[in-house]
């Protein structure tokens, strides 16, 4: 009985032990196509929209920036035109300062190499982020530490929320949204599974909350289903964009605010 | 509605009693049950045929029963069946005779069975596209973890594909896991796997027949667009006690069966646990001793000889998966069937049974994290009847007729939660429906060379309230809603099935078959992942969702020779498929009331050669199949409109089974798989969002995964035979992937952990060489 039992474990241990390696896959490369990240937020600054085209796989990972786009953006509510400066060198554009307004509708319009693309987006209203807080999960034996968001969701709305998360200053990789169709109107504890990095006593967290349009949360919430998002993943696809013609990435008008913790 | 199917109902009836008096006078009946000598079980499928006259034979049907018509005069009757010593029984027919037989087993299945019997059935038979496998072959071919396994047996069959590694899902000619029909003594099985599909709700234990239909289904089945996987359970000893059981590396099992009166009554009770679980105990950590993952089955079956024309069966399937992590999650979910049957002979001409079935499917997820608890439920339920007649009008025709009306409850998802937690309490609405289903067929021998096998199959799908019920345009926008009371008529399909399949015997052993057959498909399963899920739910047709509807053609040669050690087929098909479901991207299936505002709806296409050569008795016996196959899919708003391979599409699919009795101890068999990778979406450029690398995807399942192969060995050792004993054990060892393939379970693109400034693809394998080891007993 004591082999039949190592024998099991053995088995078990190889069976679970999943192997990954690196390989090499020859994939097609395909014309360029235009990336649009435009953001309108509810903060007195100079409003940022970002243009960048799509690079082989085998490339590296610098940003491929198109530089000669016009943009104009259009507080449509206001039915107000605001300017925006030249490219810098990494396809940045920069708006005059002003102030992105819940409620209203925003139109990007960029124009390159001929063609229109044209996106819109409405600042949903803002929900003010109340603490961040630590909380220990425990998976077979191996107990650790997630950050916890809360915040008072309203009754009266349909909220989507995205979280910008930092910790030591290092960007966490994942795209993490949140809509408010199980817990609406409720005070909310959310507790963020992060993969990367495993959280530690004295890291300082960072994390942008944004209250998101529903096309926006869609985005963000199909590009986290390919990796998987509570299930197993999703065959993968570009996200629909809220940009017509083609245009990848999208157009957010969002209201942004950060709430900074150090874990103790 | 209801009206219209009486009145065919009645037309049937009449057909019957026409039928009766028009071919009475001249010929008689000779009628009865074929069963095993030993255990008293009935034989499906076993041959009936008159010695030298081959337009004189039938076979046994799903209860074991046979009835012949044939003139007046003096006969040779064969009985015989695979695996069984064949039984010549004299008759000289002057009047309506009953003929019960017993066949004793022939021990092996290598034993090579005399020379005169029916053993074309599968070259004269019209239907095609149909296999059986025998549940000897089953026990010793290998599998994962030594576990055998009824579904991953199947999927060495031509047409029939894996799902996955490991995987008990399957796909027939192109078609997805939902669309298969899987019943276990009649109850439709919803989620037929364990352990996240590594085992299959099937403990061979407890099964005494597999059939599967990848086309041509005769009318009898309907419901589901690719495939029928009809499955019959053991009816349980009615001589004596026996008790089975085995111990594995995973699970262990036992059956008991026996008489409860002899030769009247029997029961059997098969049960299985896995016991990964038992492990866990011994772990120092005491949130890991509070985890729970394991699953168990439980087959549970009597029945009962009320007279010589009434025989009652009761039968039961209840099996679940438990996963659990102390104090913070669990999961578990189910299926369980019930079915009560009773088989009524209202003459020796009239068979008939009438089935009550109860299925559930079900799952509960259970949160218990602090500010965040709450629970899952949802749930699929039938109440199901159906009312089966087998005609024995003359011997050139045998007619099949009858009902089948089911209740759908689905239950999508209800959620419940403590008043501290931040999840709302809610439920998504149920939803309703009616199958209502009627069918007439006949297998007509037209002479000695052309038999046909035709029928029509009527569906009738209503979806019925109570509930809100919408409509949206095709972007998913609602354009309408509606509240129906409980009971009312939402929306109402009713589809028209013809089944035709043809055979014309070039000679004795030589054939060719064409078939049409048309199914549709009224319940259809949500998934938009790459593996399925046990939370995968299903839906009904409403005013949006329309039955899916297949059209199949084959075509076949089938062959025996070698004085029939060998079979032969080839079958050629093509199979169009509407109303196909797919998703918009970003849809949540997860507790979402409006998913149908979510699904897109375009066609399909699949179409392939398969290749079947199988050695059928001797030391050495097995099979190769090969398939060479399409499998397409069109939507207006997937791949720019333009066809793309589905996610089941490969091209080559070879399979290679061979069973070697090395010695009157040892069995050794083998098996080889080899496909096409899967077609897969890789990336075709990339950019940066937020700091982030994203792929940039430009057509749908445009690439295909590394190739698939993998041999696996196992023996079999046997014990001496002592034939006062009634103790007998064996021992099973396998070996899984024995060359160590790593075959790729996902391709995933990423940024190189080692140099964040490049991508890599990275292939997950999962399962490598793997030893097993199982111990069975008998006594």
């Amino acid at each position: 009985m004591n082999k039949l039992k190592l024998l099991f474990l053995a088995s078990v241990a190889l069976a679970l032990n999943a192997c990954e390696k690196v390989i090499d896959i020859d994939l097609k490369n395909t014309k360029p196509v235009i990336v649009i990240e435009g953001n309108v937020i509810d903060e007195y600054v100079a409003q940022k929209v970002k243009i960048s085209q799509t690079k082989p796989f085998t490339e590296d990972n610098s940003v491929d920036a198109v530089t000669n786009a016009t943009i104009t953006l259009k507080d449509v509510t206001l039915n107000k035109t605001y300017d925006f400066s030249a490219s810098d060198a990494e396809g940045n554009y920069f708006s005059e300062k002003f102030k992105g307004m819940p409620g209203h509708v925003y139109e990007l319009k960029v124009k390159s190499d001929n063609q229109e693309y044209v996106a819109q987006s409405t600042m949903p209203i803002k929900v003010p982020l109340d603490s961040l807080s630590i909380t220990e999960v425990s998976f077979f034996g191996n107990t650790r530490k997630y950050l916890k968001v809360n915040f008072a969701d309203p009754a009266n709305y349909q909220n989507q929320y995205r979280y910008v998360i930092r910790v030591n200053n290092a960007l966490v990789k994942g795209y993490y949204v949140d809509s408010d169709r199980f817990n609406n109107g409720k005070y909310i504890a959310n507790t963020i599974f992060t993969d990367e990095p495993e959280l530690k006593t004295g890291d300082t967290i960072k994390v942008e909350f944004q209250c998101i349009d529903m096309n926006i949360y869609r985005y963000f919430f199909a590009i986290s289903q390919i990796s998987g998002n509570g299930g197993p993943p999703t065959a993968p696809s570009n996200p629909d964009s809220n940009f017509n013609n083609g245009a990848l990435g999208f157009f957010s008008a969002h209201t942004s605010q950060t709430n900074t913790a150090v874990i103790k | 509605m209801k009206i219209k199917f009486l009145r065919f109902y009645l037309f049937l009836l009449l057909f019957t009693a026409a039928s009766n008096t028009i071919y009475a006078q001249k010929n008689y009946v000779v009628n009865g049950v074929i069963k095993d000598e030993r255990t008293g079980e009935t034989l499906i499928g076993a041959s009936v045929q008159v010695n030298g006259i081959s337009s004189l034979g039938t076979v046994s049907n799903a209860y074991g029963y046979y009835s012949l018509s044939i003139p007046a005069g003096v006969y040779q009757i064969v009985y015989s069946y695979v695996g069984y010593k064949t039984i010549k029984k004299d008759i000289n027919v002057t009047a309506n005779l009953t003929q019960n037989i017993a066949l004793s087993s022939a021990n092996e299945l290598n034993e090579v069975i005399v020379t005169e019997e029916r053993r074309n059935n599968n070259v004269e038979n019209p239907l095609m596209g149909v296999q059986k496998l025998n549940v000897k072959e089953i026990n010793s071919i290998p599998v994962l973890f030594g576990e055998r396994d009824i579904l991953k047996t199947l999927q060495l069959l031509p047409g029939i594909k894996s799902a996955g590694e490991g995987n008990s899902g399957f796909y027939v000619r192109g078609g997805s896991t939902d669309q298969n029909l899987i019943l276990l003594d009649e109850a439709p099985v919803y989620n037929a796997s364990h352990l996240l599909g590594f085992f299959s709700t099937f403990n061979s234990d407890a099964i005494k027949d597999v059939t599967v239909y990848k086309g041509g289904m005769p009318a009898q089945y309907g419901g589901r667009l690719a495939s029928v996987l009809d499955i019959k359970m053991n009816d349980g000893n009615k001589k004596e006690y026996t008790v089975e059981g085995g111990l594995g590396l995973i699970a262990s099992r036992l059956k008991v069966e026996g008489p409860l009166k002899k030769d009247k009554s029997s029961f059997m009770v098969s049960g299985r646990r896995t016991y990964a679980d038992t492990f866990l105990a011994f772990s120092p950590d005491t949130s890991v001793r509070g985890s729970k993952l394991y699953f168990y089955d439980l087959n549970a079956k009597m029945n009962f000889i009320l007279d010589s024309k009434n025989i009652l069966y009761l039968s039961g399937y209840f099996g679940r998966d438990k996963l659990g992590l102390k104090n913070s999650f669990g999961f578990d979910w189910g299926n369980t069937t019930a079915t009560v049957r009773l088989n009524h002979l209202f003459s020796n001409r009239l068979f008939s049974n009438t089935s009550l079935i109860y299925s559930n499917y079900n799952y509960l997820i259970e949160s218990l994290l602090e500010d965040n608890d709450f629970n899952v439920k949802s749930s699929i339920k039938d109440f199901n009847l159906k009312q089966d007649f087998q005609l024995t009008a003359n011997n050139a025709h045998e007619v099949k007729f009858g009902l089948n009306v089911i209740h759908h409850t689905i239950s999508p998802g209800k959620i419940t939660a403590s008043a501290a937690s931040s999840v709302n309490q809610s439920q998504i609405e149920e939803r309703k429906g009616l199958e209502l289903a009627a069918y007439f067929s006949d297998e007509y021998k037209v002479n000695p060379k052309l038999s046909l096998a035709y029928g029509l199959r009527l569906s009738n799908f209503a979806a019925l309230g109570s509930g809100t019920f919408k409509t949206y345009d095709i972007d998913g926008n609602t354009t309408g809603t509606t509240f129906y009371k409980a009971g009312e008529l939402v929306k109402n399909y009713l589809n028209l099935e013809p089944r035709l399949s043809a055979a014309f015997q070039l000679s004795e052993n030589k054939s060719i078959k064409a078939s049409f057959t048309r199914n549709t498909q009224n319940l259809h399963l949500m998934s938009n992942s790459t593996a399925t899920s046990p939370t995968d739910l299903y839906i009904m047709n409403s005013n949006n969702v329309k039955p899916e509807i297949a059209d199949q053609v084959a075509l076949g040669y089938f062959s025996n020779f070698k004085n029939d050690s060998y079979e032969f087929s080839s079958e050629i098909y093509y199979k169009n498929m509407k109303n196909q479901i797919e998703y918009r991207n970003g849809t949540d299936l997860r507790g979402n009331q409006n998913v149908e505002a979510d699904l897109l709806f375009g066609d399909g296409r699949a179409y392939g050669i398969e290749l079947f050569l199988k050695k059928r008795f001797g030391d050495f016996n097995g099979w190769i199949g090969y398939t060479l196959a399409k499998t397409e899919r069109q939507f207006a708003q997937i791949n720019d409109g333009k066809w793309f391979n589905a996610k089941q599409d490969r091209t080559h699919d070879l399979s290679l089974v061979g069973i070697y009795k090395a010695s009157p101890r040892w069995t050794l068999s083998s098996t080889f798989v080899y496909s096409t990778g899967n077609a897969v979406t890789y990336p075709s450029g990339k950019y940066q969002l937020n700091g982030e690398t994203v792929f940039y995807y430009s057509e749908k399942n445009g690439y295909r995964t590394p190739a698939y192969h993998r041999l696996d060995f196992s023996a079999t050792l046997e014990p001496k035979i002592k034939p006062n004993r009634k103790y007998q054990s064996s021992w099973s060892f396998g070996i899984y992937n024995v060359y160590n393939r790593k075959n790729a379970f996902s391709i995933d693109f990423k940024d190189d952990p080692d140099n964040p400034g490049r991508t890599q693809a990275v292939q997950t394998s999962l399962f490598g060489i793997i030893p097993s080891v199982t111990w069975n007993f008998k006594f």
